[in-house]
C-alpha cells in the first residue's frame, strides 16, 4: 500500500510530503514521491538543442527538490521517488498513483492559500473533480515532525447519503491509523435583522427541526462507525452566521485530518445551492481529504 | 367535538433565560425595528387606490388606521409576553383560544403575508417599469407587466421578483443588520424627497374639495390604507427581548407609530395638494409619476422609481420569509403536510415549503390586479388584530395570574378599543371583499376538518396518552 505525494520541481508541494510522510508512518504504507516535470510542448517531438538544455535544467532541479524531499517524511516510512515529463502535471499524478496502485494522492495548497489554510489551484482543482482516488490537500507551509501522527479523522457530513459515501473509506483509513473518528456538520444561519411574521425568533422552530435531523443522522452514522470496530471521538454541530464563523467553533486538534465527500448532484441543485465543501474548505486550519465522487 | 376543536396548544413555564436569551433590546432599538418594519410596505402605491376612495380626505385615514394598528400593536405585545412560545399570532391563538380559533387566525395570516407580498411585487413591477422608462426610455410590453384584469396577460415582472426572493431565501440568505439599516435608509430618504420635492407644488385648491365621498369614504380607505401599517405588529413579538418592557414596549410601538405616520400623512398631504385627486386613479408608480409632472423633469422620480425599486425589493423578502415561517410552525403542528416542515440539512432552510410559498405568491402576483389584493390583505390582517385583542381579554380572564412582561395600559378599555376600531376600519370595506374573505375562511375550515383536526400534534398526544396503559 502506497500514498503518493506530488510536489513541483520547483519545490513547491514539499509541505505535501510533510502530510504524505505523516500519513505514511501512522497507516504503515510506503511513500512515492512523483515529481512531474510540465512540458507543454515537445514531448515525444524533435528535440532542439536550447529545448534539451532546458529541459535538462529542470531535470537537475526536479532531482535536487526530489533528494531534499526524501528526508522529509519520518524514518521508517520506505520513500521512493520518481521524475516524469508530461504534458499535463495532474493527468500524470493520478496515472502515477495508480500504476502505484496508491490509497492517496497527496498534493499541496494553491500558493495564494492562506497561511496554515488550504486553497484550490489549478492541480488540485483538475484532481477534485476528475480523480477517481482520494486526494489529500496539505495547508500551506504545514509541517510535520517525524514523530507526528494522525490523532484523528474529523468526517464532515450533512446527509445519511454523504455518510453512507464516505463510511467504508474513512473507517478503513481509522482503523489503518488506529484513530477514533470524529462526525461534524457545519451549518451557517443568519438570523434576519428585522422582525418578521412568524415572530421575532420564528427561526427558532426551523433550526430546532434541523438540529433534530442532524442529530439523527450523527445517532446513525456513530452507530455505522462504532459497528465497524473505530470509536466515534466527538459528534460537533458547529453553527454560526459564516462558514468561517462554524469552522472556528470547532476544537481542531494538531493532528486532525479533515475527510469530506463531493456528493453527486444535478444541474439545478449545483447552481442553485452550490456545493458547502469548497466554503467550508478555505477555513479549515488541518489538511483535508475528498473522497471522488461515486 | 367542541373540546377537540379548542384544545390549546399547553405551553410550559416560561423558563427564566429562554435559551440564554438576554434583555438587550433597548428603546431606540425597538423604534427602529419598528420603523424598519413598518415603513414602505404599501406607501409607494396605496395612495392610487386610497385617494379616488376618499379624496384629499384621504389624510384623515390615514390617522384612523394608525390609531387602529396602535391599539391592536399593545394588544398583541401583552399576548406575545404572557405566552411563553415564540411565534405570530397563530401561535398565540393556538396556544390560548384553540385550534379552530388559530386556524382562523392562520388564514388571516395567509392573506396578511402570502397575498400582500404578492401586492408588495406587483407594485414593484410599476416602479421598475418607471425606472426602466426614464433610464433607457424601454418599458416590459404591457402584455408581460399587467395582470390579465388589468390589460395584460401575465405580471412577470412580478413574478420574477418573487421567484428572485425565493432563491435568496432558500440559500439561506437574510438581511444582516447593516443591510437592513441601509434598506431603511433609502426608504425613508426616498419619503423624505418625496415631501420635499412634493411640497414645491403646492396648490390649495387641490385641497377644497376635502372629503367629496364624506366620513364613508374616509373610512373606506383607511381599510385599504392599513395594509402601509403592517409590520407594526412584528415588534410586539421582540417583548421577551426588551429592557424593562412594561415601559419600552408601548413607547416604542407609539413612537414607530407617530414616526411612520407623520412621514405617510406628510406624504400623502404633500400628494393631494400637488395633483387634484381625480388623477389618482389608475396611476401606475403614483409617487414617481407626481414627482415628474411638478418637476416637469424625470430626475427626481428616477431617483424615487431606483428607491423604490431597491426597497421593495427588501420588502418582499421579509414578508415571503414571514410567511414560509408562519407555515413551518403550521407543519410542525401537524396543520399542514409535514412537508412545510422538513429542513434541507444543507441549507438550514425550509425549501420544500418556500417552493410552494414562491408559487403560490407568483401565480398570485402574476394573475391578478393590485386593487384586488390591498382590501383582501387588509381584511385578513384586521380580523387576526381583533382575534389578538379578544385573546388579550379571554386570557386576562381565565389566567389572571400569568406572568406577563408586559400589560396593556388601561385595561379593559384598551382591548375594546382595539376591537372597537378594527371593526370601524373592516366595516368600510366593499361587500365583495367581505364575501372573499368569508369564502376563504371557509376553504381554510374546510381543509382543517379534513387534515389538521385528525392528524394534529394535540390529538396525536392525546391519542398516545389513551393507548398507553
Amino acid at each position: 500500500m502506497t500514498v503518493v505525494a506530488g510536489v513541483g520541481p520547483d519545490g513547491r508541494g514539499l509541505h505535501a510530503v510533510h502530510l504524505a510522510g505523516r500519513i505514511a508512518a501512522s497507516t504503515d504504507e510506503d511513500l512515492l514521491l512523483c515529481c512531474v516535470v510540465a512540458d507543454s510542448w515537445s514531448r515525444g517531438s524533435v528535440m532542439s538543442g536550447p529545448d534539451a538544455d532546458w529541459r535538462r535544467h529542470l531535470e537537475a532541479m526536479a532531482s535536487e527538490v526530489v533528494g531534499e524531499a526524501r528526508g522529509v517524511p519520518p524514518p521508517e516510512v520506505a520513500v521512493d521517488a520518481v521524475i516524469t515529463t508530461a504534458r499535463s502535471v495532474p493527468r500524470e499524478l493520478v496515472a502515477q498513483a495508480e500504476r502505484a496502485e496508491a490509497t492517496m494522492l497527496v498534493v499541496g495548497s494553491a500558493r495564494d492559500a492562506l497561511m496554515g489554510h488550504v486553497a484550490l489551484g489549478n492541480i488540485s482543482t483538475w484532481l477534485l473533480h476528475r480523480a477517481s482516488l482520494p486526494v489529500v490537500l496539505a495547508p500551506r507551509s504545514f509541517w510535520s515532525e517525524p514523530t507526528d501522527r494522525l490523532e484523528r479523522l474529523v468526517l464532515a457530513v450533512d446527509s445519511d447519503e454523504a455518510v453512507d459515501a464516505a463510511l467504508d473509506a474513512s473507517t478503513l483509513l481509522a482503523r489503518h491509523a488506529g484513530v477514533g473518528v470524529a462526525l461534524a456538520t457545519f451549518g451557517v444561519r443568519r438570523l434576519p435583522a428585522l422582525p418578521d411574521g412568524g415572530g421575532r425568533r420564528a427561526d427558532n422552530a426551523v433550526y430546532e427541526a434541523w438540529r433534530e435531523s442532524i442529530d439523527a443522522m450523527h445517532a446513525r452514522a456513530a452507530s455505522l462507525v462504532e459497528a465497524s470496530g473505530v470509536t466515534v471521538t466527538d459528534r460537533i454541530v458547529a453553527v454560526a452566521d459564516s462558514w468561517r464563523g462554524a469552522v472556528e467553533k470547532v476544537h481542531w486538534l494538531e493532528g486532525d485530518l479533515l475527510v469530506m465527500t463531493s456528493s453527486r448532484e444535478g444541474p439545478v441543485r449545483r447552481i442553485f445551492l452550490g456545493s458547502n465543501a469548497p466554503r467550508i474548505m478555505g477555513h479549515v486550519p488541518v489538511p483535508v481529504l475528498t473522497l471522488p465522487r461515486r | 367535538m367542541t373540546a377537540q376543536l379548542f384544545r390549546r396548544m399547553p405551553v410550559g413555564r416560561r423558563p427564566q433565560t429562554e435559551g440564554g436569551l438576554k434583555r438587550t433590546i433597548g428603546l431606540v432599538q425597538l423604534v427602529g425595528f419598528g420603523v424598519g418594519a413598518t415603513v414602505g410596505t404599501g406607501i409607494f402605491f396605496v395612495l392610487t387606490e386610497a385617494v379616488p376612495v376618499a379624496g384629499p380626505g384621504v389624510v384623515v385615514s390615514f390617522v384612523i388606521a394608525a390609531v387602529t394598528a396602535g391599539l391592536t400593536a399593545l394588544c398583541y405585545a401583552e399576548l406575545a409576553g404572557s405566552v411563553p412560545v415564540s411565534g405570530s399570532s397563530y401561535s398565540y391563538a393556538y396556544a390560548t383560544l384553540g385550534e379552530v380559533v388559530a386556524m382562523v387566525v392562520a388564514a388571516c395570516l395567509l392573506l396578511e403575508y402570502g397575498v400582500s407580498a404578492s401586492a408588495v411585487a406587483v407594485g414593484w413591477s410599476e416602479y421598475l417599469n418607471q425606472l426602466l422608462d426614464n433610464l433607457f426610455g424601454i418599458r416590459i410590453p404591457h402584455a408581460l407587466s399587467y395582470a390579465p384584469e388589468a390589460g395584460g396577460v401575465v405580471n412577470l415582472p412580478a413574478m420574477v421578483l418573487v421567484a428572485l426572493c425565493a432563491m435568496l431565501l432558500i440559500r439561506g440568505a437574510s438581511e444582516s443588520a447593516t443591510v437592513n439599516t441601509i434598506m431603511v435608509g433609502i426608504k425613508v430618504g426616498v419619503l423624505i424627497l418625496f415631501i420635499a420635492i412634493a411640497a414645491t407644488g403646492w396648490n390649495s385648491d387641490n385641497l377644497s374639495d376635502f372629503a367629496p365621498f364624506g366620513v364613508a369614504g374616509i373610512q373606506a380607505a383607511s381599510a385599504t390604507i392599513f395594509f402601509s401599517y403592517i409590520g407594526l405588529d412584528a415588534v410586539s413579538t421582540a417583548g421577551d427581548e426588551v429592557k424593562d418592557p412594561a415601559r419600552t414596549m408601548p413607547r416604542a410601538i407609539i413612537l414607530s407609530l407617530i414616526i411612520v405616520s407623520t412621514l405617510y400623512v406628510a406624504v400623502a398631504v404633500t400628494a393631494v395638494a400637488a395633483q387634484p385627486w381625480e388623477d389618482f386613479e389608475g396611476q401606475q408608480a403614483g409617487l414617481a409619476q407626481i414627482l415628474e409632472d411638478v418637476t416637469g423633469s424625470t430626475w427626481p422620480s428616477t431617483v424615487l422609481a431606483a428607491g423604490a425599486v431597491i426597497s421593495i425589493f427588501s420588502i418582499t423578502l421579509v414578508v415571503m420569509y414571514g410567511q414560509t415561517r408562519i407555515l413551518f410552525t403550521m407543519g410542525r403542528d401537524r396543520m399542514l403536510p409535514p412537508i412545510f416542515a422538513r429542513v434541507n440539512p444543507r441549507t438550514l432552510t425550509p425549501i420544500p415549503n418556500t417552493i410552494i410559498v414562491a408559487v403560490v405568491v407568483a401565480v398570485i402576483a402574476g394573475l391578478v390586479p393590485l386593487n384586488w389584493l390591498l382590501d383582501t390583505v387588509s381584511i385578513g390582517t384586521l380580523v387576526a388584530f381583533m382575534v389578538v385583542s379578544l385573546g388579550v381579554i379571554i386570557l386576562r380572564r381565565r389566567a389572571p395570574d400569568l406572568e406577563r412582561s408586559f400589560k396593556v395600559p388601561l385595561y379593559p378599555v384598551l382591548p375594546l378599543l382595539s376591537i372597537a376600531a378594527c371593526l370601524y376600519v373592516i366595516s368600510g370595506l366593499a361587500l365583495v371583499t367581505w364575501i372573499v374573505f368569508l369564502i376563504w375562511v371557509a376553504v381554510v375550515l374546510a381543509f382543517y376538518f379534513a387534515y389538521g383536526f385528525r392528524r394534529s400534534t394535540l390529538r396525536q398526544d392525546v391519542d398516545d396518552e389513551e393507548v398507553a396503559p
